[in-house]
């Protein structure tokens, strides 16, 4: 019989141009014939605005158990991962102030994106809306303390310790709170709360992702191995640099240092990756295309964002979804990233909690009032005109829409232990407000997806009850938010008992996943 | 000179509080501030259907001005539009004529590490390889498109540093065919004379790309890159050296730190001290070069001389005098007011008739390009021509036209016609015309208008932020909310009252500030542009509007007002007035001459330019530094760039903790 390497080098040739393509297949040969077993990941998608008009669209109705639902016009894209999937109802998002703002944007979406991720009291705002992370975002929490997802304090760290992509981050007023997931932990003994906090900015150009992570090198003289060293010399240098600044760097300058620190960790893997040996490398998804952005500097009366994006569509190229294809794009580069165990931890942005994303003013059938040609989605979120309504339904579902297409492949990609790459993947489907038309924060919608080693509780609809918070429809009350994630914590091996203020964690929340 | 208070951005206590991580350039609102004004932040959200929450809390008002009032309940739906309005503002100051009593202290100044941003990592690296062009990076870390300076509160993210090496990499191998001629010469070819080359190479380089002189340590861990790349080859060794320093952090970061002997007490500590000579000229080089010092520069550093005034004034008026320092800062006046966003505005072809019957893509680029270079002349040859006043810049009748602007704009009277796209002449406007400076420019008006119409709210609101330097007006609102949706129909709220057959700009004007709720921030906003009326989407004169009516250039500039309840709104709402209050203005002159007799140009200039030099917007008009240098100003921009720049807190830090 072959040895396992004649049999390895045979496949490549016969592979021939295809041999990389044959890589990552060819990886999880390699792990099942070494007996490996998967990491699990973990994956936050938000996609904003809530749901329109309230939750009818979205949960199912009355008549559904915990096992048997159906899902309505806004969810139904996710029919297909019913089995993999946790819909949960009735947990409230409290959005605590504190630091220099006792007020944390309760019922906005610029506090909602910030309560959502960290689940903190916030340490202060900045003008209007922008609330400041008084604390490390959920995926930054567990990827610093859980000794499964690869992060930096652990032994085998990924090269890339954790991803933040967006298709779209413009915002009102340019504000930070709306258009971040990610945060570290902010800033001891810094005052100023806009300093303090420290959000990881999401990448919103795939191709610059792709260059990062999976960029492959030419031959050169000398060879990859030679380069490679020569590269590490410099990366060294930058280190010691690095050390001399710090001897000499005010406590207040201290995270710069960090941050840089991180970012020459990623560099040194991007380069291994790029001139590393090549058995080693996972395989690179194809190159993205260049999503050219066509906005920049646009104002509404009383609001403006100068951050540039993409839209649904351009003018003059009705068949052209730049938003859609670059969102998608970004969702399979974190399906590969993870594939090929870079990063295992992702955070993904479909646009911020104040969304400037213009869709048509007619879109999927629905027009929105007043007979405009498009409109960004969160100026018009607010309504309450039936016709407005009806088009953020259909954005709504697009949104779902675009994500289920994507977590189909989860589902149907293999990971490197012969299962599903679903099977190894926690995601959570969020989003920054439950109602759009108020920004109601009670009855968050979210999705829990996982496959079998995930232990989640696939295809229940859990209708959260016996919480002490109020419900928006009656009924025996509600849980705070963070329940979820302290259950989520659990399984990462991260056990927390609870999360930010008092009032913000009561614990746990069973029936999402199986015990033990 | 005239004073208004605003609502402060920075909160008395703290220096950087305004400063919102990423976003300096446009000084995100700081802390709901001290004011002298009455804040037009409101009172907490409303409660949620079905539960009637609790209204929030106002803030507590202050001495002089009116607090916030929290809002009612809300009644099934909140009242903000899906945020919350604001808390009252902090305890505010009464508005004072001048500076001194009752203003707002820009407070100390930190020690820190000061991140390039990516134009000036671009052009730092192209003056050390002397590149025809400066390398661009795509990741920012945080730092917005179109910042006029780097904000100080960035950091290096892992997506910008691969950039970085990437970009760096790239540039390396660019100039490699010159590294051994003319970058880092070397005629010896035994490995102990390249390595003495390289030796006096890195010597000089690192020197200069880290605004002073290196130590041994650092000399000698250079060494180690370049021998490691010299396994390749000499020049692979001087690259790698090169590439190593242009991503190393004291390239990246500029150092605000004081003397390196600086040590903490006891209690960790730092005290309180100043800025190097050798830091002193990074402040000067990067904020009127955009790039590394000079040698002449380095040299004054290195000689002393940059430790006195007088010193400091030398090499200002040396380094202002340059083509390239020119250049820098008339790119940054230009981002400042916004000029740089015609590059995103495309036009109706139809505007562009006096080019071809049928414009293209290609023909619309060729104008964008055309009109900046045109801004590029008319700033430039006002601020560093025989006048060097920043008030001609508001009041010149000169434009910069090449043929394609000459047939664009046939008005220009040109002394001959310009021969091609690449020669530009100075015409000048008719008096008729009534244009006046930099606000009637093309480049300026192309830019804040829509493809085919003109737009009363985004010049109005351009003026509004960066020329008068007033503060963000209020809350947004919902656009299809019906009440708004029928004052955009030029009827009342209620739509029971027309008012005009809304067919043009000024009466969807008149319309938005007549009724609420668009009153309380267009009547802010829209008389800046109501009286650049006569001038249409891409700058050409009209005497008609959009729907055939005779333009009336004029417009009322409004006092302030007591609080107001808005529909729709939590309330109640104020109203500051306009700086230029009480009076009613004609045309382009009207508003320029207005802008320069009440001191406001001058005064906003300073603010502008105080918050480029240290990184960080600063939104409260009587910010107490900023009094000394707006008496000393006299209107030209050499004296605005002095002024500022000798300003004692321009070099004091606060020493902070080890």
């Amino acid at each position: 019989m072959m040895s396992y390497k004649f049999a390895r080098r045979a496949f490549l040739r016969g592979a021939g141009g295809l041999a990389p393509l044959m890589l990552p297949l060819l990886r999880s040969i390699e792990a099942r014939a070494a007996g490996a077993a998967a990491p699990l990941r973990l994956l936050i998608i938000q996609h904003p605005l809530g749901t329109n008009p309230g939750l009818t669209n979205w949960r199912p109705d009355a008549s559904a158990t915990t096992t048997t639902f159906t899902l309505p016009y806004e969810s139904a894209p996710f029919a297909p991962l019913q089995k993999s999937m946790v819909m949960i109802d009735g947990l409230n998002l409290l959005a605590v102030g504190g630091g220099t703002s006792t007020y944390g944007g309760q019922n906005t979406a610029e506090g909602g994106m910030v309560a959502l991720m960290t689940g903190v009291p916030t340490i202060g705002r900045v003008g209007q809306q922008d609330h400041c992370a008084g604390g490390p975002s959920i995926d930054q929490l567990l990827l610093q303390r859980s000794p499964m997802l690869g992060g930096p304090g652990f032994a085998s760290p990924t090269p890339f310790g954790s991803l933040q992509l967006a298709a779209d981050i413009r915002s009102d007023r340019d504000e930070v709170g709306p258009r971040v997931l990610s945060y570290l932990a902010s800033k001891a003994g810094v005052t100023d709360p806009s300093l303090a906090r420290q959000p990881l900015y999401p990448e919103t150009s795939p191709l610059n992702t792709y260059n990062r992570l999976f960029a492959a090198a030419s031959p050169s003289a000398g060879g990859n191995a030679g380069r490679l060293s020569r590269e590490l010399s410099a990366l060294n240098y930058m280190r010691r640099d690095l050390a001399r600044l710090r001897s000499i760097a005010p406590a207040s300058e201290k995270d710069k240092l960090d941050a840089y620190a991180q970012a020459i960790v990623q560099l040194e893997a991007s380069l291994r990756a790029k001139y590393g040996n090549t058995s080693g490398v996972c395989l690179t998804p194809a190159v993205p295309p260049s999503f050219s952005l066509v906005t920049g500097k646009e104002s509404y009366p009383g609001v403006y964002t100068d951050l540039s994006g993409v839209d649904y569509y351009q003018s003059g190229q009705p068949t052209s979804h730049p938003h859609l294809d670059l969102g998608q794009t970004q969702l399979r580069l974190i399906k590969a990233a993870f594939t090929c165990d870079l990063v295992r931890v992702a955070t993904f942005m479909w646009a911020s909690g104040t969304s400037w994303v213009q869709f048509p003013g007619t879109f999927q059938g629905a027009t929105v009032q007043g007979n405009l040609t498009s409109a960004p989605h969160h100026a018009v979120a607010q309504s309450m005109d039936p016709a407005t309504q009806g088009w953020l339904n259909q954005i709504d579902q697009f949104y779902s829409a675009a994500t289920s297409t994507v977590l189909q492949e989860f589902a149907t990609t293999p990971d490197i232990d012969g299962n599903m790459l679903l099977d190894n993947t926690v995601i959570v489907y969020v989003t920054e407000v439950a109602r759009a038309y108020d920004s109601n924060q009670q009855n968050m919608p979210v999705i829990v997806f996982g496959g079998k080693n995930t232990k989640l509780n696939g295809g229940t609809f859990l209708k959260v009850q016996g919480g002490a918070l109020p419900t928006q429809l009656g009924g025996s009350g509600n849980r705070p938010f963070n329940d979820l994630w302290l259950a989520l914590a659990q399984v990462f091996g991260v056990p927390l008992a609870s999360l930010g203020d008092k009032t913000q964690s009561t614990g746990p929340l069973p029936g999402v996943f199986s015990a033990g | 000179m005239r004073t208004y208070g605003g609502i402060a951005r920075i909160a008395a206590a703290g220096f950087l509080a305004a400063a919102c991580q990423g976003r300096g350039s446009l000084g995100q609102s700081g802390v709901a501030g001290t004011g002298g004004q009455p804040h037009p932040g409101t009172g907490g959200t409303g409660g949620t259907g079905g539960t009637g929450g609790t209204g929030g809390t106002g803030g507590t008002g202050g001495a002089n001005s009116d607090a916030g009032v929290g809002s009612d309940a809300g009644a099934g739906r909140d009242t903000g539009m899906g945020s919350d309005a604001g808390t009252g503002g902090d305890a505010g100051m009464s508005p004072d004529a001048g500076g001194a009593p009752g203003c707002t202290p820009l407070g100390a100044i930190p020690r820190r590490l000061w991140r390039l941003s990516s134009e000036q990592w671009g052009n730092a690296v192209q003056s050390l390889l002397n590149l025809p062009s400066a390398p661009v990076l795509m990741s920012r870390g945080g730092e917005p498109m179109y910042a006029p300076f780097s904000d100080a509160s960035l950091a290096v993210d892992a997506a910008m540093l691969y950039d970085i090496y990437s970009a760096a990499d790239g540039a390396t191998n660019q100039i490699d065919p010159m590294v051994a001629t003319t970058i880092a010469p070397c005629t010896g070819t035994t490995a102990e004379a390249q390595t003495g080359c390289a030796m006096s190479f890195v010597q000089t380089f690192a020197g200069r790309a880290y605004r002073r002189p290196i130590t041994a340590d650092e000399l000698s861990d250079l060494m180690t890159v370049y021998q490691d790349g010299a396994t390749a080859s000499y020049n692979a060794g001087i690259e790698l050296v090169m590439k190593a320093i242009f991503a190393s952090p004291s390239f990246l970061f500029r150092t605000e730190l004081g003397p390196a002997t600086l040590t903490a007490d006891a209690n960790g500590d730092y005290p309180d001290t100043t800025l190097i000579p050798y830091e002193v000229a990074s402040q000067l080089s990067f904020t009127l070069l955009g790039t590394i010092p000079d040698g002449p520069l380095t040299a004054a550093a290195a000689d002393g001389s940059l430790a006195t005034k007088a010193g400091i004034a030398a090499q200002i008026d040396r380094l202002v005098a340059l083509p390239a320092a020119q250049a820098h800062l008339t790119d940054v006046v230009l981002e400042e007011l916004g000029v740089g966003m015609l590059f995103d505005k495309t036009k109706d072809p139809a505007l562009l008739s006096a080019l071809s019957a049928s414009a293209s893509a290609a023909d619309i680029s060729a104008v964008q390009s055309d009109l900046w270079t045109s801004a590029q002349r008319f700033v430039g040859s006002i601020l560093w021509g025989a006048s060097g006043s920043i008030h001609d810049l508001f009041t010149s009748q000169t434009v910069y036209v090449n043929d394609r602007l000459a047939a664009l704009y046939p008005d220009a009277v040109v002394p001959q016609p310009p021969a091609d796209g690449a020669t530009f002449v100075a015409a000048t406007w008719p008096a008729s015309q009534g244009r006046s400076g930099i606000l009637t420019q093309p480049s300026y008006l192309w830019a804040l208008s829509d493809p085919a119409t003109n737009s009363i709210v985004i010049r109005g609101k351009a003026i509004h932020d960066s020329v008068v330097c007033q503060d963000l007006v209020g809350p947004p609102i919902d656009l299809t909310d019906k009440g708004t949706m029928n004052v955009l129909a030029c009827t009342s709220p209620d739509g029971t009252q027309t008012l005009s057959a809304c067919d043009s700009e000024a009466q969807r004007s008149d319309a938005r500030v007549t009724f609420q709720p668009c009153r309380v921030c267009h009547e802010q906003i829209d008389p800046y542009a109501r009286v650049l009326q006569n001038f249409g989407p891409i700058g050409n004169y009209r005497t008609l509007d959009e729907a055939g009516r005779a333009i009336d250039p004029v417009a009322t500039f409004s006092s302030a007002e007591p609080p107001i309840s808005v529909a729709g709104l939590p309330g109640p709402l104020s109203v500051p007035g306009s700086p230029l209050a009480p009076q009613t203005l004609t045309g382009a002159q009207g508003l320029a001459s207005a802008l320069i007799s009440t001191g406001v140009l001058d005064g906003c200039a300073v603010q502008q330019m105080v918050g480029n030099a240290i990184g960080s917007r600063i939104w409260t008009y009587d910010t107490c530094e900023l009094g000394p240098i707006r008496a000393a100003n006299d209107g030209t921009i050499r004296s605005l760039l002095v002024n500022v720049l000798l300003a004692d807190f321009m070099r004091a830090r606060a020493g902070g903790r080890q």
